[in-house]
């Protein structure tokens, strides 16, 4: 973007007028004036406008200025554009996502990209009918960050960002995405989160990961809608199992208390205490009730499966018993 | 502005997971209900369920007088708060206000005005034409705020929208957030885990565990009169102090015994004892640290209220100071004046204010009085 403001603002120079880039929604997302960016212009005063970008539905507009030197600029702006700069590496990603390496533009700067580690995430909204508004907002919501690339690929919104493995980072942009989406567009989406890779031909693998994830938490309804591939492995192996057999295993570990004893008061107690690296204190604190209520249930439990889940090969096979019994045809 | 009405709403999620049991409700136009109980309760659950980004399992929820289980979220009359929010950093304020409006095609008069109303209720206007990277934290979370109010709803619903502010911006904002509310004159609905937040925020709270409502009421009803053995617990802090007693009676008179010491009950307590037939019977008594004592004037006319305790810790708070004590094999705390001559290591006299005393059934946990 930085590069296009310096090309808005040399045609700006020459013809003694502000230039402006804007979004379908009249957004000034690029202005020679930079305290033009942000403001919003009509759809009515789109006339001295001109379609620059049809892929994002990008628009120059010049106020004041003629059919001749729109076009002008609008050409000057359209090469550069396509040249090279963020929306050639948007391209670039796309056939990424796609399979299909076609390096656009310069080859110079996607070369730099080969010893770069990249994570994906991707958005799958609740319904199409707020996909273009999903995406404008994201893509505002990044702006002018030069390590992360917003795309539109199929039914989903994809994040590419150059990691620097800080997970919890990751974790938050997509607590932010989520919470965004909620309250700006009245709508529900899944986030799920690949692993990070070396190098841009495996951002498709940390995205196909990340389409995993959201999969995986669909399947075994997991809460909060968002999903972290590695830290999924349990949920990835038990998902390759066939469900008669999976219902098999299941039943014999459970031996058929499943119904029984574990109620939501009891699934939550077993959810906090793995949390919580099997700390009694901890969790009893979190769940707010006494110590001995919480040994109590954990009794109750090895009682009916013979199963301590305060040894940890006996948490283990719990936590894969009951993903067998909770997880969903989809 | 509206009320909210909630009729029997459950949530099971696939997998036969309940997180929200039986919830009844009914919140007044304009009020303040602050939905609060620790990690899990289904708190987030029931706001999102009359957000609209939750479908209601079974039950009947009511914005107004309208039935909106199947009505979209759009289209609820509400706003939403939440946790994470960005600020879009090339937009100005303005921007940044007017951005959810023009998502929704809001003509641009009608987006003018709403934004520098907002502006104006929020005592943001100076900073309208600023990008977010010129604004301070509280200056960023009133736009927030400022984004939601633009939308004029019946209903604003905010999920803990200040936990990720430093502590001092964050009782800041609670403030800012009840004055709002003054302002506003609109139905909030505020979740938190924060029982601080909830007492100083809400005209009424809602406590709630394992999706069910454990009390309702106005903070100060729900101090004083707790229903059950958690609310007691999880409102105040610090928390309720409990002990294991028995209710015994010796020449007419009610006494709290424990591990070989005993407490004489008030007699209008004891009559309730009496009434509820807990005579005899292991129950539990809980007493708030601030109604323990170590001051001479408190011993001194209260000579029957003395139990000796071992001092723990103590912590110098300023205005107050809390005392860490075993008291019969009890962890207990007080909260006692700031001179207190009390010391780490000593055995001192401690007395309770036994008229403020808390009674809990220790099977059902619900209060004898």
């Amino acid at each position: 973007m930085k590069s296009l403001r310096s090309s808005v603002k040399k045609i700006s120079e020459v013809i003694k007028k502000d230039v402006d880039i804007l979004d379908s929604y009249g957004n000034i997302v690029c202005s020679s004036n930079a305290s033009r960016e942000g403001n919003f212009i009509e759809s009515a005063e789109f006339k001295n406008s001109m379609l620059i970008d049809p892929k994002y539905n990008f628009y120059m507009m010049i106020e004041g200025g003629s059919d001749k030197e729109i076009s002008l600029a609008s050409m000057i702006v359209q090469d550069k554009i396509y040249e090279g700069t963020a929306d050639n590496y948007q391209q670039f990603l796309i056939n990424i996502l796609k399979g299909s390496y076609m390096p656009i533009g310069s080859d110079e700067k996607i070369d730099g990209l080969k010893d770069k580690y990249f994570i994906a995430y991707c958005i799958k909204l609740l319904t199409s009918e707020h996909f273009d508004n999903a995406y404008s907002l994201i893509r505002n919501s990044f702006y002018g960050d030069s390590k992360k690339w917003v795309l539109p690929f199929e039914d989903k919104i994809v994040i590419v960002k150059e990691a620097d493995f800080e997970f919890d980072e990751v974790k938050s942009d997509a607590r932010m995405i989520k919470d965004m989406i909620n309250t700006e567009l009245y709508t529900d989406a899944s986030i799920g989160v690949g692993n990070i890779y070396k190098g841009f031909m495996n951002i498709k693998k940390s995205y196909d990961e990340a389409v995993e994830a959201v999969r995986l938490g669909d399947m075994f309804s997991l809460p909060g809608k968002i999903y972290v591939i590695n830290e999924m492995l349990i949920e990835r192996l038990v998902s390759f199992m066939p469900f008669a057999k999976a219902e098999e295993m299941a039943d014999g570990i459970l031996k058929g208390n499943s119904e029984d004893i574990f109620d939501d008061e009891m699934l939550r107690t077993i959810e906090v205490f793995y949390k919580n690296n099997l700390n009694i204190s901890d969790s009893s604190r979190i769940l707010y009730i006494h110590r001995n209520t919480l040994l109590y249930r954990l009794e109750k439990i090895q009682k009916a499966t013979g199963l301590d889940i305060r040894k940890f090969q006996d948490a283990v096979t719990l936590k894969i018993s009951l993903l067998l019994k909770s997880r969903r045809q989809i | 502005m509206a009320k909210v009405t909630l009729k029997h709403i459950y949530k099971t999620y696939p997998g036969n997971v309940t997180a929200v049991k039986d919830f009844n409700l009914e919140i007044d136009d304009k009020e303040f209900v602050v939905l609060v109980g620790p990690s899990g309760c289904g708190k987030s659950t029931t706001l999102r369920m009359i957000a609209g980004l939750e479908e209601v399992t079974s039950g009947e929820l009511y914005i107004g007088d309208r039935f909106v289980n199947d009505v979209a979220p759009k289209d609820r009359d509400i706003a939403m708060v939440f946790q994470n929010y960005a600020l879009y950093p090339h937009m100005t304020v303005y921007g940044n206000m007017a951005f959810g409006l023009k998502l929704r095609k809001t003509p641009k008069p009608e987006i003018d005005k709403r934004v520098k109303e907002a502006a104006k209720i929020l005592g943001i206007e100076h900073l309208l034409d600023r990008k977010p990277k010129a604004l301070s934290g509280g200056q960023r979370q009133r736009v927030a705020l400022g984004r939601a109010i633009v939308r004029e709803p019946k209903v604003f619903l905010m999920d803990e929208p200040l936990s990720n502010l430093d502590a001092k911006l964050r009782v800041q904002m609670r403030t800012e957030i009840a004055k709002l509310h003054k302002r506003l004159e609109t139905t909030f609905i505020y979740v938190t885990h924060d029982q601080t937040e909830a007492m100083t925020m809400g005209s009424r709270i809602v406590v709630m565990k394992d999706g069910v409502i454990k009390q309702v009421g106005s903070p100060q009803y729900v101090y004083d009169h707790p229903d059950n053995l958690f609310v007691a617990g999880f409102i105040g802090s610090p928390q309720m102090n409990f002990i294991n007693t028995r209710s015994v009676e010796k020449d007419g008179k009610m006494f709290a015994q424990f591990d070989g010491s005993s407490l004489p009950i008030p007699d209008d307590k004891a009559s309730i004892i009496r009434e509820k037939g807990y005579v005899g019977k292991d129950v539990v008594m809980g007493i708030r640290p601030e109604n323990l004592y170590d001051g001479e004037q408190f011993l001194k006319e209260h000579p029957d209220y003395i139990i000796d305790a071992k001092v723990e810790v103590t912590e110098l708070m300023g205005s107050e100071t809390y005392l860490y004590l075993n008291v019969v094999n009890t962890d207990m705390i007080a909260r006692v004046d700031s001179q207190s001559k009390s010391k780490t290591g000593e055995t001192i006299k401690l007395g309770f204010d036994m008229p403020k005393i808390h009674m809990f059934d220790k099977e059902t946990e619900l209060s004898i009085f």
